[in-house]
C-alpha cells in the first residue's frame, strides 16, 4: 500500500484510456506528459550573467509519498498528487536559519533574504560568532495540500531523507496557506512556526517540541469570530518577537501579540461582529482598534486595505514601512508606526500577487496578473521600469541580496568612487548585502547616506551601466526569470514627452464619476492640464528627456512588438519608411498617429485618471526591460522563489522544492565560501574605475566557468555591459545565446 | 418553475438591485429524461445555447439593445424571428416578480432548431459556433429590417445612403454555423466607410473591433497595412500561459517565405515579408474565443486542449497597433462560458457572470454564487494533470477539465455609458407579452 511502484494496478485502468492518452500526447507537443519517463525534461542548470546555476538533485524536497487514498498506478501517482495539490492552497516554503552554523557557512543574515526579520535576527547571530560547532541546522517548512512538513535544510549540502521529517502535520477540514518561522526565538531546542489556514485560523507550533500534548501550541481565531476568510500571508514584526501580522483574502490585515493569551481573542460566543473602532482613515484603507475599552486583546489592531484579497505584504528591511499588494491591483506602502500611507502604485491591469523590498528599502518589485514585473521607487514614488517576459501571472518576486558579482562589483568600485563621495552607492550595496553587520545603528547609517548616494548617482553618468540590483521572479508559466536593475534605469527620467497624455483631456469624460476612487491620488490639476508631470520630476526635466531617452535605449524596449521591424523602434524617425504604400488608410505613418491617440484619450478618461500618472504610467511611459535569464524550471506553476546565500530555492504547486546551487567560485574553491568575500568594507581594494569593475566582472565570470564553449555566451554579456548605450540584444537574442549552452529542448521552449 | 433551491440564493444576493437571476432549463434534457432515452447519454443538449444566452444576458449593452429592440418592434409586423424569440426570453426574465428562478427557453430553442438544421438535433454543439451564429443572425435580421425601413422612407421621399448587401466581418475561423453570411476574409476592411456605416447594426457597435494587418516587404521595407473587422477573436492557447500572453502570440510577427511569399506592389514581385496582425480598434465588448478544440488528423476528430490559461478580471491589450484608437482601454471581465469535459461534442457548458459586485455560476437551471477567489479553477489544467483518470474516476476528470472557453471583456469606459437606470424604467413600462 505504501510503495507506489507496487501499485501498478490493474492494467485495464490504464488500457481503457489508452486512446485518450495517446490523443493528448499527440495533440500538443511535449508539454503533455503522463508519467515520469514521458515528462518533458527540465534542465538541471541555467546560465545567468554571474555564472551557471545548477540544481542540487540530492536536495530536492517533496512530500514523502502520496497519501494512500490517492495512490494510483505508478505513472499516475504524481498526477493525482498534483491534482490534489492544485485543488488545495498554494505551496509555500519558509526557512529558519540556525543561530549557530550560519557563520560557519558564511551565511549572512537570517531568514530568507528579503524577510522582514533579517536585521533583528542578525544580532543573535553575531553573538553566536564563536559557536560554529553548534549542530542546530537550518529548518525548511513547506505545505502541500492539507499537509505540512518540516525538514532540516543545509542548502546545497542538503541530502534530505524524506522519510525522516522533523515534523509532519496533516490537517482536516482546513489547509495551511502560509507559514513562517520566528527568526528571533530559535534556540537549539525550540522554535516558533506560525501557520495560517484556509478557514482563517492561525496556529503557533514548535516543530522541535517533543512533548505531547504540546505546551506551546496556540491557536488564534479558532472560532473564526475575528475573520472567516483564508489567510494569505503572515509575517513576524521585525522589531518585536512576540508581534505578528496576518493578512486575509477579505482585505483585512490583523496585528496579533503573542504575549496576550490567545483565549482573549475569542468572543463570548456572540454572533455580532467584533466591536472595532476606527482609529485612522485614509484613502481606501482604515485602521481599527478596540477603542477605549482596550484591555490587552488579540488581535490588537485591524487594517482594512483596498478591495479584495491582500495577496502579500512585507515589512521593509529598515523596519519602518509595510507594503501590501491587493487584488485591486494596488501596491500600498504604509508607515507601520504612524499608519500613514506613504506611496501607492497600480498594476497595468489586474491584481498584484507579490512584492519584494530591495535590501535598502528603496525599491519594491511587484508582479501580478498583467504578467509584468514592476519596479517601484518608494522615496521618489514612481515606477522605475516594467519587465515583460513571463507568459503568465507572476506568483513571486524576490530581490537577490546575495548575488556574487554584486559583492565583487562593490569591492572593486569602492575605492574608485571615493573621489566623488565616500559613502556612495557601492558602499550602500555592501551594507545591504551584509545584513549581519547591520545592527540598528547600521540602518540609521544607511538612511543617513541615502541622499548622498543619490546625488552621486545622478551626476555620474559614466556609471549608468552598473548593476545595482538583481531581481528574480517566478510565475504560473513555470519560468524563472532574473532581472538586473542598472543605475541608469534608476536615474533616467522615465517621463518622456508623452504624445499621449500631454494632450488636454476633453471635457466629456472628466466629469464622469471615478469608479475606482483613486482619482484622489492624482492631483486634480493633472486631469485637465496640458502637461502631466509626475511629482518628483519638475517640468524643467523635459528638455533633457530626449537625450536621456536615447541613453536608455540599451534596455528600453519601446513597445512590446518593436522587434517587428528595426525601423519601428525609432518611432520619431524613419517615418517615410513606414508609410503605407498600397493602402489609402496609412495606418502607420507618424503624422496620422497623433490624432487617434487623442481620440483614445476621449474614451479612456475614467482610466486615464490613473493611467499615465506616476501611480500607473502608460505602457510606453516607463522603460520595458528584458530579463537577463528566463528559464522553465518546473512542470507546474511556480509558487516560491527564495534567494539564500549559497543557493536559490524554487517550489512548484506539485510540491517539489528545488535547490539551485549558485555559480561555483573557482578562484575561491567550490562550495563553501571563504571569509574574504564578506569583508569588502574593511578591506578597500586598489582603485579600479567603475567601468573596469564591469569588465572585471566579465572576466571573473569567465574564470568561474571552465568550458571554452561558454565563452561566446559570456562575451555576449560582456558586450552588453561594456556598451550600455548601445541597443542591447533583445531578450530573444539573449535567450538564443543561452540556449547554445543547453540542449535543444530549451531552444524549443524559448521559441515557444 | 422549480425554485426550490433558489431561496438560499435569494437570501445570499439581497443586494437591493432589480437584477434577475434565472437559470435556463436544459430543454433537451427534459425530453431526455423520458424513459425511452438512454439516461446515461445525458450530454449533448442545449447547455451550449443556455451558456451563451446567459453570458449575453449579463453583457449589459447587449441586453439593453435586445430589450430595446423588443420595445420598438412594430406590433403589426410580429413575424417571429430568432431575435424576437431572444427578446421575448430576455423580457420574460427581466419582468419576473421573483429575483431568482428558472425559465425554459422552449420557444427560442424550437425556433433555433427550425432556423438552422445544424442545431436541429440532440447533439452537444460548440458554444462558440452558436455564439457566432446568433450574432450573425441577429445582425442579419436587423439589417433586413433596417433596409426595409430605409426603403419605406425612400418611398416617402427621403433619400438616404445605404447598401443592401449584408457585409459582416468576423475574425473567426470558417464555421459551418455561419452559413456563408458575410465576408470573413477581410475584404470588408476595404469597403468604404459610409457603406459599412450603413451596414452596421448595434451588434457591430458592441462587438466589432478592427485588426490591422501589417505586412513589411523585406526587400523594399515598404509597410502595407490592411484593416479587418472582427466580432470576436479566436486565440490559440498554450499550456501554462495567460490570456494576455496568448493575445500577444496572436499578434506575433510571422515571416512569409518559401511558397508563402508575399506579392509586393512596390517591388512588383514576390518577396519575403514579415506580417503581423494587431488590434487597431479594441471593441467595446471584447469576445475572446480560446481555441481549445484542435483537430487531430491522425484521430480524425477534435480533441480538447485543457491547458491552463489564466484570465484576469481586468485586462488591457498589449497587442495594439501604434495608431490604435482606445489602445489602452481597460476591460473588465463580465462573463465567461466554460466548457467541462474532454471533447467538444460531449461534456457540458456553464457560464460565470459578474453581476454588480459578485460572481454567479449558471449551470443550466442551477444558479449559484461563486467566490471570486475560485475563478482560477476555471483556467484549465496544468500539464501533468492532463491525464485521463481510470474509469471510476470520471467525475474527477470532469471536474478538473472545466476550462474557460469564451471570455467576454467589457470596456470600462463603455460600461460607464451604459444607462442602467433607463433600462429599469423601460422594463417597468414594458407590457408582459410572453
Amino acid at each position: 500500500m505504501m510503495n507506489p511502484p507496487h501499485m501498478l494496478g490493474p492494467s485495464t485502468s490504464l488500457g481503457g484510456n489508452n486512446s485518450a492518452l495517446q490523443s493528448s500526447v499527440l495533440s500538443e507537443g511535449a508539454l503533455l506528459s503522463h508519467s515520469q519517463p514521458a515528462r518533458e525534461e527540465i534542465k538541471k542548470s541555467f546560465a545567468a550573467r554571474d555564472g551557471i546555476y545548477r540544481v542540487v538533485v540530492s536536495a530536492e524536497l517533496s512530500r514523502p509519498r502520496p497519501l494512500p487514498h490517492y495512490q494510483m498506478p505508478a505513472g499516475l501517482s504524481s498526477a493525482a498528487a498534483s491534482q490534489m495539490a492544485i485543488a488545495g492552497s498554494t505551496v509555500r516554503v519558509s526557512f529558519l536559519d540556525a543561530p549557530g552554523n550560519s557563520k560557519k557557512r558564511n551565511v549572512i543574515g537570517v531568514e530568507s533574504l528579503s524577510s522582514s526579520s533579517s536585521h533583528g535576527a542578525s544580532a543573535s547571530v553575531s553573538q553566536d560568532d564563536q559557536n560554529t560547532e553548534d549542530v542546530t541546522s537550518d529548518l525548511i517548512c513547506f505545505n502541500v495540500g492539507k499537509e505540512l512538513y518540516v525538514y532540516s535544510y543545509r542548502g546545497v549540502q542538503t541530502e534530505t531523507d524524506l522519510s525522516r521529517p522533523i515534523d509532519k502535520r496533516v490537517y482536516k477540514g482546513t489547509s495551511p496557506t502560509y507559514h513562517i518561522f520566528n527568526p528571533l526565538t530559535y534556540t537549539a531546542t525550540s522554535c516558533q512556526l506560525l501557520i495560517g489556514f484556509t478557514l482563517g485560523q492561525l496556529q503557533v507550533i514548535d516543530p522541535l517540541e517533543k512533548v505531547i500534548p504540546s505546551t506551546v501550541s496556540r491557536l488564534y481565531n479558532e472560532d473564526r469570530y475575528i475573520e472567516k476568510t483564508s489567510v494569505t500571508c503572515i509575517k513576524w514584526f521585525p522589531e518585536d518577537p512576540s508581534i505578528f501580522v496576518a493578512s486575509y483574502s477579505s482585505g483585512n490585515l490583523y496585528v496579533y501579540d503573542d504575549k496576550i493569551p490567545a483565549a482573549t481573542s475569542s468572543s463570548n460566543g456572540s454572533n455580532h461582529s467584533p466591536p472595532w473602532v476606527s482609529e485612522k482613515q485614509g484613502d481606501k484603507y482604515c485602521v481599527y482598534g478596540w477603542g477605549s475599552r482596550s484591555t490587552a486583546r488579540n488581535p490588537t489592531a485591524r487594517w482594512a486595505i483596498g478591495e479584495g484579497s491582500i495577496h502579500q505584504f512585507e515589512f521593509s528591511p529598515n523596519k519602518q514601512m509595510l507594503a501590501t499588494v491587493s487584488h485591486d491591483g494596488f501596491l500600498r506602502v504604509f508607515n507601520f508606526e504612524t499608519r500613514e500611507m506613504i506611496a501607492t502604485m497600480k498594476s497595468y491591469f489586474g491584481g498584484l500577487l507579490t512584492l519584494s523590498w530591495s535590501h535598502d528599502s528603496k525599491l519594491i518589485a511587484t508582479g501580478g496578473e498583467d504578467d509584468l514585473l514592476t519596479v517601484f521607487h518608494v522615496p521618489e514614488k514612481r515606477v522605475v521600469c516594467r519587465g515583460q517576459a513571463h507568459k503568465s501571472w507572476i506568483s513571486q518576486v524576490r530581490f537577490d541580496p546575495h548575488v556574487r558579482w554584486l559583492k565583487e562589483a562593490a569591492t572593486n568600485k569602492k575605492a574608485s568612487t571615493a573621489n566623488t563621495s565616500p559613502d556612495d552607492g557601492p558602499r550602500d550595496l555592501v551594507s545591504h548585502r551584509e545584513p549581519v553587520a547591520s545592527t540598528s545603528s547600521h540602518s540609521n547609517f544607511e538612511i543617513r547616506n541615502q541622499p548622498t548616494s543619490r546625488t552621486e548617482v545622478s551626476c555620474n553618468d559614466a556609471q549608468d551601466g552598473t548593476i545595482l540590483y538583481r531581481i528574480g521572479s517566478v510565475g504560473h508559466d513555470t519560468c524563472l526569470c532574473f532581472w538586473d536593475i542598472t543605475r541608469n534605469m534608476l536615474t533616467q527620467s522615465h517621463r518622456r514627452q508623452r504624445n499621449s497624455t500631454v494632450l488636454p483631456h476633453p471635457t466629456e469624460g472628466v466629469g464622469r464619476p471615478e469608479r475606482t476612487q483613486d482619482a484622489v491620488i492624482v492631483a486634480s490639476s493633472h486631469a485637465d492640464t496640458q502637461q502631466i508631470v509626475s511629482a518628483p520630476l519638475p517640468p524643467t526635466n523635459a528638455p533633457t528627456s530626449e537625450k536621456k531617452k536615447k541613453e536608455k535605449k540599451g534596455f528600453l524596449r519601446r513597445f512590446p512588438f518593436s522587434r517587428f521591424s528595426s525601423s519601428n523602434q525609432n518611432d520619431s524617425s524613419n517615418n517615410s519608411q513606414r508609410t503605407s504604400a498600397t493602402n489609402g488608410a496609412i495606418a502607420n505613418s507618424e503624422p496620422s498617429r497623433r490624432i487617434p491617440v487623442l481620440a483614445s484619450q476621449i474614451s479612456c478618461c475614467v482610466e486615464t485618471r490613473i493611467l499615465g500618472t506616476s501611480v500607473c504610467p502608460g505602457i510606453k511611459d516607463v522603460p520595458m526591460i528584458e530579463p537577463v535569464m528566463c528559464k522553465k524550471v518546473a512542470h507546474d506553476r511556480l509558487t516560491v522563489l527564495e534567494f539564500r546565500p549559497d543557493c536559490v530555492v524554487t517550489a512548484c504547486q506539485e510540491g517539489y522544492i528545488c535547490t539551485w546551487a549558485r555559480p561555483s567560485d573557482d578562484n575561491k574553491g567550490a562550495g563553501v565560501k571563504t571569509p574574504s568575500v564578506e569583508t569588502p568594507e574593511s578591506e578597500p581594494k586598489p582603485s579600479v574605475s567603475a567601468a573596469a569593475s564591469s569588465y572585471g566582472y566579465g572576466s571573473e565570470v569567465s574564470n568561474g566557468v571552465g568550458p571554452s564553449r561558454s565563452s561566446s555566451v559570456y562575451s555576449n554579456y560582456e558586450q552588453q555591459i561594456r556598451s550600455p548605450n548601445a541597443p542591447s540584444p533583445s531578450y530573444r537574442v539573449t535567450a538564443a545565446s543561452t540556449s547554445v549552452y543547453h540542449r535543444p529542448a530549451y531552444a524549443w521552449q524559448n521559441a515557444n | 418553475m422549480g425554485s426550490g433551491g433558489s431561496t438560499m440564493l435569494e437570501k445570499e444576493i439581497s443586494d437591493g438591485s432589480a437584477e434577475h437571476y434565472y437559470g435556463l432549463v436544459n430543454v433537451d434534457i427534459q425530453f431526455r429524461l423520458h424513459p425511452q432515452y438512454n439516461q446515461n447519454f445525458q450530454f449533448g443538449n442545449t447547455c451550449y445555447c443556455n451558456s451563451v444566452i446567459q453570458a449575453l444576458f449579463f453583457c449589459r449593452p447587449f441586453r439593453e439593445k435586445i430589450l430595446n429592440y423588443k420595445q420598438n418592434l412594430r406590433k403589426s409586423s410580429t413575424k417571429e424571428t430568432l431575435v424576437t424569440c431572444l427578446a421575448d426570453l430576455f423580457q420574460n426574465i427581466t419582468t419576473q416578480k421573483r429575483k431568482v428562478g428558472t425559465i425554459a427557453p422552449k420557444r427560442f430553442i424550437t425556433k433555433l432548431k427550425k432556423e438552422n438544421e445544424l442545431f436541429d438535433n440532440y447533439m452537444q454543439q460548440d458554444a462558440h459556433e452558436f455564439f457566432n451564429y446568433l450574432l450573425n443572425t441577429i445582425s442579419e435580421t436587423l439589417l433586413v429590417e433596417k433596409n426595409a425601413e430605409r426603403d419605406r422612407t425612400a418611398r416617402s421621399g427621403t433619400i438616404k445612403r445605404g447598401n443592401v448587401s449584408v457585409n459582416l466581418a468576423s475574425a473567426t475561423a470558417s464555421l459551418p454555423g455561419e452559413n456563408g453570411v458575410g465576408d470573413r476574409n477581410g475584404a470588408a476592411g476595404e469597403a468604404n466607410d459610409t457603406r459599412n456605416q450603413a451596414n452596421n447594426t448595434w451588434i457591430h457597435d458592441i462587438f466589432q473591433g478592427v485588426l490591422t494587418n501589417e505586412t513589411r516587404c523585406l526587400s523594399c521595407e515598404t509597410v502595407s497595412s490592411k484593416d479587418e473587422k472582427f466580432l470576436d477573436l479566436s486565440i490559440d492557447v498554450e499550456q501554462n500561459t495567460s490570456i494576455s500572453h496568448c493575445l500577444r502570440v496572436f499578434s506575433e510577427t510571422e515571416t512569409l517565405c518559401g511558397d508563402q511569399k508575399y506579392f509586393c506592389e512596390t517591388c512588383s514581385s514576390k518577396q519575403e515579408a514579415q506580417k503581423r496582425m494587431r488590434i487597431k480598434t479594441p471593441p467595446p465588448v471584447l469576445a475572446l474565443h480560446l481555441k481549445r478544440f484542435k483537430y487531430v488528423d491522425s484521430l480524425n476528430r477534435h480533441t480538447k486542449l485543457s491547458y491552463r490559461v489564466v484570465f484576469p478580471l481586468e485586462l488591457r491589450l498589449f497587442n495594439v497597433s501604434d495608431d490604435a484608437v482606445y489602445g489602452d482601454r481597460m476591460y473588465d471581465l463580465v462573463a465567461t462560458v466554460v466548457h467541462c469535459g474532454a471533447t467538444p461534442n460531449r461534456g457540458h457548458y456553464i457560464t460565470l457572470v459578474k453581476s454588480n459586485s459578485f460572481w454567479l455560476v449558471f449551470d443550466d437551471d442551477i444558479v449559484e454564487k461563486l467566490d471570486v477567489s475560485s475563478m482560477e479553477e476555471f483556467s484549465g489544467m496544468s500539464s501533468d494533470t492532463n491525464i485521463p483518470m481510470p474509469p471510476g474516476n470520471q467525475s474527477t476528470q470532469q471536474k478538473n477539465s472545466e476550462s474557460a472557453y469564451i471570455l467576454f471583456y467589457q470596456a470600462r469606459d463603455y460600461a460607464a455609458n451604459d444607462p442602467n437606470h433607463n433600462h429599469k424604467e423601460r422594463t417597468r413600462n414594458c407590457t408582459n407579452s410572453s
